[in-house]
């Protein structure tokens, strides 16, 4: 209780300082930390499903700094990652780049600081904030300087956005990046969402992202969450979709000591297609929470959810997914699946796939699994002349590449191979 | 075909599941060359007996002895014994999610090679092999760009152990019941793979319920095993005198 607080202390005079002469940030910020101050942030007291495994205090509890406003810094990681053809666009502790470069004419892309940011601009985030109760995007509301606007204008977009976190200061930075996307009718997007930082920087990053993918358009989304091993990653992600439109993506996660990602994905409009797909591998004492909300409200929408975890050491995974199917959403047609491996004994998973359904005519189903390497499968592999540790890296990186494999861009593909698949660890077997 | 020098011996093995007996002083000796089949009713012990043979660490040794081309063999882990030259072709195949059939095939093919001193082999090398192998049981280049098993119908399941037989080529095969549940031409395809892979060099240990593969396959000695031991050693007339006459006239012995 107390490091909350604080914390809502330290909200507030923040709030204070980033005062300017725009009334209506400023009045947008105030009555998000009034709301804040009215409902507190997440709990995981008894009752909040949403919030049960995931302790906010580890978050709280730290003395911030604001990120200095100087953000260009030669100390940033070399970008392991540039696929071919993609442009590539920087965000800095919640901060545009200046040395973006982009030359595909059907990207616009625009940022408004605190001191310019417009009505007609903070409306598009109030069109899909409906939901009062996200704590977590209204902390980011009250906090954030940065309103990066892309706009995808039509064409075959690929498009990376790397959030860079970058502190070399021994104090804590809290940085808030938003970014509003918005992908016009018939347009394809594929996006890589790229989350790093330096090593052993210090550093909690709450983002905002909101989509509107339009009329028969088509978003790939990939996000790879690659933190820092001590920083606290929250995220919340709406992605709103239009008449005949997809959106598949991609969450790849390993990186911070602590994560959240909630992600709300609403279908209120008919034939929209949703794949959702997740692989996270944790090890040591991380603690990676994947919250999916997924809401079908018109009919004949389709949707899947097949995440995939793999735990180790002392971590702690947690995977809830939500699907509602509305009263009106005739002729769904939505599966959800969690598949865990537990490699020790001392790792966690929490997993629970719900579906609510208020009609009649669906298909749904949802299940889930966590386990350990099963010895008769191993028994085979052995017969034919693997050890137990080939035999197990083998089953391990099998089950992940159920995921990888998907993923159709081949550096990112080669990426993930390298960065997930080579540093797997093997299973100690008892015999 | 004979050259008599023995690849396997067992003497007087006594073995368990789940604290129930299964193998009772059984005994059986393979010489180099030779095609043994060994038929029983369910529940004889016959699978039991290929499990133990490959290592299969649910089951219990109580006591007894197995030699394999001159070493113990019960001492060893699964896969020393497949480096050594054990196959067992497994009468329920496991599904590998997520592990291809490329990969699978060329590590354990490696790992077999790196254990006896030779090199692993270069790709281009293990896939004119694997080419030439997938050939002789009519599996296709699509079958092999799949996971392991997984997917595969009855047939096609057992058809990929006689792939993987025909490519690591081992000095005694163990097939267990790899015949069930195969249509006419699966076990024809199957069949051939058997008599393609026997050679003086090797031995070939059947293990089968029915009498069907053996108008195929053509075992130098047919054994009849109830209650955890041989009852009854001959040739194959032996498998047709049990076709007619079914088990029971051994069993009230």
């Amino acid at each position: 209780m107390n490091s909350n607080t604080n914390f809502i202390d330290f909200v507030s005079k923040t709030t204070d300082k980033l005062n300017s002469n725009n009334d209506i940030a400023n009045e947008f910020r105030l009555n998000n930390l009034s709301k804040l101050k009215q409902i507190g942030l997440p709990t995981h007291r008894k009752g909040n499903e949403e919030w049960k495994y995931t302790n906010l205090n580890k978050f709280t509890s730290i003395n911030y700094i604001l990120p200095v406003v100087e953000t260009e810094d030669s100390n940033l990681k070399s970008q392991e990652l540039s696929p071919k053809e993609f442009e590539v666009i920087n965000i800095i502790n919640g901060k545009l780049s200046k040395k973006n470069n982009i030359n595909n004419s059907y990207i616009n892309i625009k940022s408004s600081s605190i001191n310019t940011l417009t009505t007609n601009e903070l409306n598009k985030f109030n069109s899909l904030l409906g939901d009062k109760n996200e704590q977590m995007a209204i902390l980011n509301s009250a906090l954030c300087t940065d309103y990066i606007f892309i706009n995808i204008t039509g064409g075959n977009v690929k498009l990376l956005i790397n959030f860079i976190n970058s502190n070399n200061s021994e104090n804590f930075i809290l940085s808030n990046p938003k970014v509003f996307i918005n992908i016009d009718s018939k347009s394809q997007l594929e996006l890589i969402e790229n989350h790093y930082g330096n090593k052993n920087s210090k550093y909690t990053s709450n983002n905002v992202l909101e989509i509107k993918i339009n009329k028969q358009s088509n978003l790939k989304h990939y996000r790879l969450l690659e933190e820092s091993e001590n920083a606290i990653h929250t995220n919340t992600t709406r992605v709103y979709l239009d008449e005949k439109s997809k959106f598949k993506s991609f969450a790849f996660s390993k990186g911070a000591q602590m994560a959240r990602y909630d992600l709300k994905v609403s279908m209120p409009h008919e034939h929209s297609e949703v794949e959702l797909n997740g692989l996270y591998c944790t090890s040591g004492k991380q603690h990676l929470d994947n919250y999916i909300n997924l809401d079908h409200i018109a009919p004949h929408c389709i949707s899947r959810i097949n995440y995939k975890g793999i735990l180790n050491g002392e971590s702690h995974a947690i995977f809830g997914g939500t699907v509602l199917v509305r009263a009106g959403a005739i002729k769904t047609d939505s599966r959800q699946t969690d598949k865990n491996l537990v490699l020790s004994p001392k790792a966690e998973i929490d997993t629970k796939p719900s579906l609510f359904i208020y009609v009649d005519d669906v298909i749904a189903g949802h299940g889930a699994t966590a386990g350990n390497i099963d010895e008769r499968t191993v028994y085979y592999m052995r017969s034919r002349g693997l050890d137990l540790e080939t035999a197990s890296k083998m089953l391990i990186s099998g089950f992940a590449m159920e995921i990888i494999d998907k993923v159709t861009i081949n550096e990112l593909n080669n990426y993930l191979i390298k960065t997930y698949i080579n540093t797997l660890p093997s299973y100690k077997f008892d015999f | 075909m004979t050259n008599n020098k023995i690849i396997l011996e067992i003497k007087n093995l006594n073995a368990s599941v789940a604290n129930t007996q299964i193998l009772k002083d059984f005994n059986l000796t393979i010489n180099m060359g030779e095609k043994h089949t060994l038929m029983g009713p369910n529940g004889s012990g016959k699978s039991t007996l290929a499990n133990i043979l490959a290592g299969n660490p649910e089951y219990i040794v109580d006591s007894g002895e197995i030699n394999f081309l001159g070493q113990t063999l019960l001492d060893k882990a699964p896969e020393i014994r497949a480096c050594l030259g054990l196959f067992l072709a497994f009468q329920y195949p496991v599904e590998l999610p997520g592990v291809r059939m490329w990969q699978f095939l060329k590590s354990s093919l490696d790992s077999q090679r790196e254990y006896n001193g030779k090199d692993p082999l270069s790709t281009k090398d293990f896939d004119s092999i694997l080419n030439e192998c997938a050939e002789k049981v009519d599996i296709s280049q699509d079958f092999l760009k799949r996971n392991v098993n997984e997917g595969f119908s009855g047939g096609e399941k057992k058809r990929n152990e006689i792939l993987q037989l025909t490519l690591i080529n081992p000095k005694l095969a163990i097939l267990d019941e790899t015949d069930s549940g195969l249509d006419i031409d699966a076990l024809k395809i199957v069949s051939n793979g058997i008599e393609n892979f026997s050679s003086p060099n090797n031995s070939v240990l059947l293990v089968t319920h029915y009498q069907r593969i053996l108008n195929y396959v053509k075992p130098d000695y047919v054994h009849v095993m109830i209650d955890g031991k041989i009852v009854k050693s001959g040739d194959k007339s032996l498998a047709l005198e049990l076709e007619k006459k079914g088990y029971d006239w051994l069993s009230k012995k």
